[in-house]
């Protein structure tokens, strides 16, 4: 099965899964007794979460196997997930914040979790930034893969943030401590979200590798007049 | 405008009238917040995928326009 053929089984079935993630966290989960319905930003806020470390994982992996052999398709499935795992960041914050303005009656304080979490968003917006401004292929490799390599020791980081430094954000919850008619819809869109990540993933590396094919072709080019 | 755009435009306006309509018709409290969380991100998802999939037609034309 071809990359393409995969990434477009995974966007179907993430469509399907967000339709009914979406409509059971929407309709058919209770509304909490505590935060009241503000909660159900639930189900797209910690899908976020799942799409930013898909992204961050594959970035941190291919990086490695970049390093390791200098083949070029390592570095367009690292800029994918550098690009998809910021996206979801993104998201993951903006949701965030619009959940912390009625639940703690701010959109944001320098609470350990939203701390790191906003340091990983500005440390893989470099590695994009790094991509941008250098031109030589190769070390533009080298550059990229050393950064997402260096960012991704935060991720761990931000996920046991919350157990190490016990402020403001919550732990996470467990299946156990949560009513299993939330939890359905929440893996629901766990799984979407996942899905959606790696269709856009494979989209990016398609179009990383016809970008990279065309540079290279430039640099035969110049190096052919010389 | 591809059809994974066209696709993506379209599930993100029905995803946003699902939770508008969900949050209005069951008086749900703090929609408003709720509303906001999940149009952000639908309009962040669908405008990437959008551009994604247009920057990808290029790529693909031009280089399809060279051979």
């Amino acid at each position: 099965m071809t990359a393409d053929k995969f990434g477009k089984i995974c966007g179907i079935a993430a469509l399907v899964l967000l339709a009914v993630g979406l409509a059971t966290g929407m309709l058919v989960a209770p509304r909490e007794r505590i935060m009241g319905d503000v909660y159900r930003i639930m189900f797209v806020h910690f899908p976020s979460w799942v799409g930013t470390a898909a992204g961050y994982l594959t970035a941190f992996v291919a990086s490695i196997a970049y390093i390791k052999t200098r083949d070029f398709k390592w570095d367009y499935w690292g800029q994918a997930g550098a690009e998809v795992g910021l996206l979801f960041n993104v998201t993951g914050l903006i949701t965030g914040a619009l959940w912390g303005r009625p639940t703690w009656g701010v959109y944001w304080t320098w609470d350990p979790r939203l701390t790191t979490t906003a340091i990983m968003a500005i440390t893989f917006a470099g590695y994009l930034v790094l991509r941008a401004f250098m031109e030589d292929p190769e070390s533009r490799a080298r550059a990229a893969s050393l950064v997402a390599i260096v960012g991704f020791v935060n991720v761990p980081i931000v996920y046991f943030s919350v157990r190490w430094w016990r402020t403001l954000h919550q732990v996470q919850s467990s299946p156990e401590t949560v009513d299993p008619q939330m939890v359905w819809p929440l893996r629901a869109m766990m799984l979407a979200f996942l899905l959606l990540g790696v269709f856009m993933m494979t989209r990016r590396v398609m179009l990383a590798r016809l970008r990279g094919e065309e540079e290279m072709e430039m640099v035969r080019l110049e190096v052919a007049r010389d | 405008m591809t059809k994974t755009a066209i696709v993506a435009i379209v599930v993100g306006l029905a995803a946003i009238a699902l939770v508008v309509f969900a949050a209005t018709t069951r008086d749900m409290s703090n929609a408003d917040f709720l509303i906001a969380a999940y149009a952000s991100a639908t309009v962040i998802l669908v405008i990437y995928i959008v551009s994604l999939s247009n920057r990808l037609k290029k790529a693909q034309e031009a280089r399809g326009g060279e051979g």
